[in-house]
């Protein structure tokens, strides 16, 4: 039987914010000691009162009207009780039954196609703390709690069941964390926790709506762990179905090392959450005037920045696509080609979506944090583009550039490597090549027309790559027929 | 005490759910405070108040509390007693009253996003029964 795999996301995003949630401590904890930015309200402490941080409301509603969402006209917290030493009261404040917005959705593309994905609400609750799970030496398992954490505001974004592969599931990720970088509310970094998510995924037989049982995979902490995990398992499923098995209403974790994933020890009664009105937090009515004061304000999203691209700088939407992936990538482009002829775009965006993406991926490096500015990645392309140097100098050039933080100019200068375009001392060159490879020559000769390209490589290698290679490649059509 | 009903606001997405809300907690301490918060939210569809052994066990549990047969027993029946009193509320006519979760008429009451100072390290753990170096230290509970 054929089945059809049925996957929704739930993401939670840390909202950068300055202040947490329901307080005044910080939320720059990440290379804070522990338990240094709490308050008596983040702890949890008897008496105290929680005040909602209107910069997170704010986020949130632009996220919400990010996604396509009906902004509520009411909205409130409610809490969310459940007995883990990760949440210092006991409950988690959250929304259940007012969410500041919902219907909406995204596109994606898929297949090539254009594909809409419900979201089916966006809320806003706290983070919780970390805990470290540790063994004494007398074997008593036993957990440290850093409370720096709890309190953070975190926004939750619930799918729709809509997706219907993991490269779907990937392609949703990617384009969720590209619109909440591009609007600012959140690094949306997965490896650094400030983004996550966990999948339902369930299969059913085609053209059925009966849906086998429903497994929520969680302890994804990439994107490549997310797209793993839902392949590995559809497989498992789909490998139950063909045997007869039945399958299991489970929540399943991803073991990164063994790229599998396994049955989860179920909490007892862990869906009575017991919701209930956050009692000491008022509601908040969301007045139209200021929602849609918000809408008018928000940046330019992906799609319509990957349009203008393709519109203004007559690039292929391909490359549009990429260079608009990333807000960061997207603003040193334009950074580069500030006063620069439309003409120059494609070659600009060749290099950074090529070799200097390569460079940036290679060394884990940030675009904003690399020691290639847009000004001097834009005056290596000129350079390139001129004929001052060749297509393959210019990348040691760049790379030389990469380490070393030195201008194009410079190093080309240093080394030597500006371009031969000057015909005589090329023809030098190929003479030489054509005397010392008389194989070669003979095939060429006797027909095989590829060992030009061995000959031209020759030359190439002999001028240690400056040599202009158009200049090369005529010379030494000429020179052979001649011969 | 202050005691509410409240029909929970219809939602769109969700369906409406019926709970009763404690406005303000009764001064009581031990595991009876520990108990009430639990009540706050109603389950018992039940047409008689009573509650039974196992739904006060289930309570216990989700308060992580370990009752003795002597404190099942009088939970049993003061935690009814409890309910009971809900069921005069529920006699109150309030087809007229606006659903509410507050006592208070208060909306849209928030914070800048500023920071301020936390605690003193010294101070966040101080009331810690165990910690271990700069972390609270707890029993390991498995997910």
């Amino acid at each position: 039987m054929n089945y059809e795999t049925i996957i929704g996301l739930e993401v939670h995003a840390q909202l950068l914010t300055k202040s947490k949630m329901f307080c005044r401590c910080s939320t720059d904890y990440a290379s804070a000691p522990p338990n240094t930015h709490v308050c008596p309200v983040c702890l949890g402490m008897p008496g105290v009162l929680p005040t909602i941080n209107q910069q997170a409301v704010e986020f949130t509603v632009m996220t919400a009207l990010a996604l396509n969402c009906t902004i509520s006209d009411y909205t409130r917290f409610d809490r969310k009780n459940y007995p883990y030493p990760d949440l210092m009261k006991g409950y988690q404040i959250s929304q259940s039954y007012a969410p500041f917005g919902h219907h909406g959705w995204l596109t994606i593309e898929a297949n090539g196609e254009k594909k809409r994905v419900g979201i089916d609400n966006v809320h806003l609750e706290e983070d919780v703390a970390k805990l470290i799970h540790r063994t004494s030496p007398g074997g008593e398992s036993y957990s440290l709690v850093d409370v720096n954490r709890a309190g953070v505001p975190l926004m939750e974004i619930v799918g729709e069941p809509d997706l219907r592969s993991p490269e779907e599931a990937r392609q949703y990720l990617m384009k969720l964390r590209s619109i909440l970088q591009y609007l600012g509310v959140s690094t949306a970094n997965m490896e650094e926790g400030s983004f996550r998510c966990d999948a339902n995924i369930s299969i059913r037989p085609q053209d059925s709506t009966d849906l086998l049982a429903k497994v929520e995979v969680k302890n994804m902490n990439s994107f490549k762990a997310v797209y793993r995990a839902l392949e590995y398992e559809a497989e498992r499923q789909r490998k139950r179905a063909a045997e007869g098995k039945k399958l299991a209403q489970e929540t399943r974790g991803w073991v990164e090392e063994r790229g599998i994933t396994v049955a989860q020890r179920s909490k007892e009664y862990a869906h009575d959450y017991r919701y209930f009105p956050e009692p000491d937090l008022a509601p908040l009515v969301l007045n139209r005037e200021w929602v849609e004061a918000i809408r008018s304000k928000l940046p330019e999203l992906p799609e319509a920045r990957r349009d203008r691209f393709v519109a203004e700088y007559n690039l292929p939407l391909y490359d549009a696509n990429l260079l608009t992936s990333s807000i960061l990538m997207a603003d040193y482009f334009e950074a580069c080609m500030r006063g620069a002829p439309q003409k120059s775009a494609k070659p600009v965006a060749n290099w950074i979506i090529g070799e200097f993406s390569r460079l940036l991926n290679a060394t884990n490096t940030g675009i904003n944090d690399s020691k290639v500015g847009p000004v001097a990645l834009f005056d290596l392309v000129q350079l390139i583009h001129e004929g001052s140097i060749s297509s393959t100098s210019g990348k040691s050039v760049l790379e030389e550039m990469f380490h070393t933080g030195k201008s194009a100019d410079d190093i080309i200068k240093a080394q030597g490597l500006s371009q031969i375009s000057d015909t005589e001392a090329i023809e030098r060159e190929v003479m030489a090549v054509i005397r010392n490879n008389a194989q070669a020559v003979a095939d060429y000769k006797a027909g095989k027309k590829q060992s030009l390209k061995f000959l031209v490589g020759q030359v190439m290698r002999a001028t240690r790559g400056r040599a202009n290679p158009t200049v090369v490649n005529e010379l030494l059509e000429k020179k052979l027929e001649e011969g | 005490m202050t005691l509410v009903e409240v029909d929970y606001l219809p939602h769109p997405l969700k369906h409406p759910l019926k709970a009763v809300v404690l406005g303000t907690q009764a001064p009581v301490g031990g595991k009876e405070l520990a108990l009430l918060p639990i009540l706050r939210y109603g389950c018992y569809n039940d047409h008689t108040m009573k509650l039974s052994r196992e739904e006060v066990l289930h309570i216990a549990l989700l308060a992580r509390l370990g009752l003795t047969e002597a404190e099942l027993d009088r939970f049993m029946e003061q935690l009814s007693h409890i309910l009971e009193n809900f069921e005069v509320l529920q006699q109150v006519d309030t087809t007229d009253v606006p659903p509410t979760a507050q006592s208070i008429p208060l909306q849209n009451v928030t914070k800048d996003d500023e920071v301020a100072a936390s605690l003193p390290p010294g101070q966040i753990l101080a009331n810690a029964p165990r910690k271990e170096k700069e972390y609270f230290r707890v029993k390991a509970v498995l997910e």
